[in-house]
């Protein structure tokens, strides 16, 4: 008799990472193959949110890696593997981006195309959003508006309604003041409901 | 009754911890009397939801696997790193 799958691969799961990350910390080269392979695809997902060109978001996969192989030996194991590679890899984004936007910080903070729109409103007519996500063309316009936010105001979005952090935290992040970073999620909301209104508002036939 | 901008710190505030005493007092009231703050807000809920719901519908499903190029470029990177030496591969 097959016994109820779910707690065994729950147990599994664990058990697999586990020894993976035994292996990992013996310097195995085929555990880092396997460990790449395995969660490299999520971790380019998640570095392609906060850096839309490709090569930015692959070159900061590829530090999160490398931090990941010098580290190893202190990680715990106290968080799940995935947990811990997501965090790296959003640290190895913002990192490029700090950079960035340190260098560019006048443009960004000036920037006035969002916050001299007025909100036409449409949305406010549109299904919610599990309906309107449902379909596949609808994912990938809000995919191309996210991209097309200024990436300092996209990255503060990111951490606060996607990743759910505090804004002391998201500040602490970005190395900025508690004043910018509510400034820029509230210009980055502004002009990602813009961009949304006029992307979802296209005739749909 | 407080401005708009202050709503929107206000706002901003309630999503962090709830808000009490006057500055709950002022938010409401200022709901209740202006209907651009009523549509902006709401806007921004719809943002979030396609934000958050956008992330849920891509942890469902399976990404596509790493550029093979990549792939080998992590491992290379990882080989010239100091201290990579005590690599090696499983028997």
């Amino acid at each position: 008799m097959p016994s109820p799958a779910r707690p065994e691969t729950v147990v599994d799961v664990r058990t697999v990472e586990a020894a993976l990350i035994v292996r990992l910390k013996a310097g195995e080269e085929l555990a880092f193959e396997e460990l790449v392979r395995a969660h490299g695809p999520r971790m380019l997902a998640v570095a392609r949110r906060f850096l839309p060109q490709e090569a930015d978001a692959q070159d900061a996969v590829q530090d999160a890696f490398l931090n990941v192989s010098k580290s190893i030996q202190g990680f715990s194991g106290e968080s799940r593997l995935s947990t811990w590679l997501h965090r790296v890899v959003v640290n190895c984004a913002l990192m490029r981006i700090r950079t960035r936007t340190r260098r560019h910080e006048e443009p960004i903070e000036g920037a006035t195309l969002e916050a001299a729109a007025v909100p036409r409103g449409p949305l406010s007519g549109l299904p919610g959003p599990a309906a309107l996500l449902a379909g596949e063309e609808t994912r990938e316009k809000v995919r191309d508006c996210l991209a097309r936010v200024p990436e300092a105001f996209r990255a503060v979005l990111l951490l606060r309604d996607v990743e759910g952090m505090e804004l002391t935290e998201v500040g602490r992040l970005l190395d900025i003041g508690l004043s910018t970073v509510k400034g820029r999620l509230h210009r980055g909301r502004h002009a990602l409901r813009l961009l949304l209104e006029a992307a979802l508002e296209e005739p749909r036939t | 009754v407080i401005s708009c901008n202050r709503f929107d710190e206000l706002h901003l505030a309630s999503q962090d911890a709830p808000l009490s005493g006057t500055d709950r007092t002022e938010f409401e009231v200022h709901l209740a009397a202006c209907p651009a703050c009523v549509r902006r807000v709401a806007g921004y809920v719809t943002v979030v939801g396609l934000l958050q719901g956008l992330d849920a519908a891509d942890k469902a499903r399976e990404p596509a696997p790493l550029p093979e190029e990549l792939v080998r470029r992590v491992l290379a990177a990882r080989r010239a790193e100091p201290g990579a030496s005590r690599a090696r591969h499983a028997g």
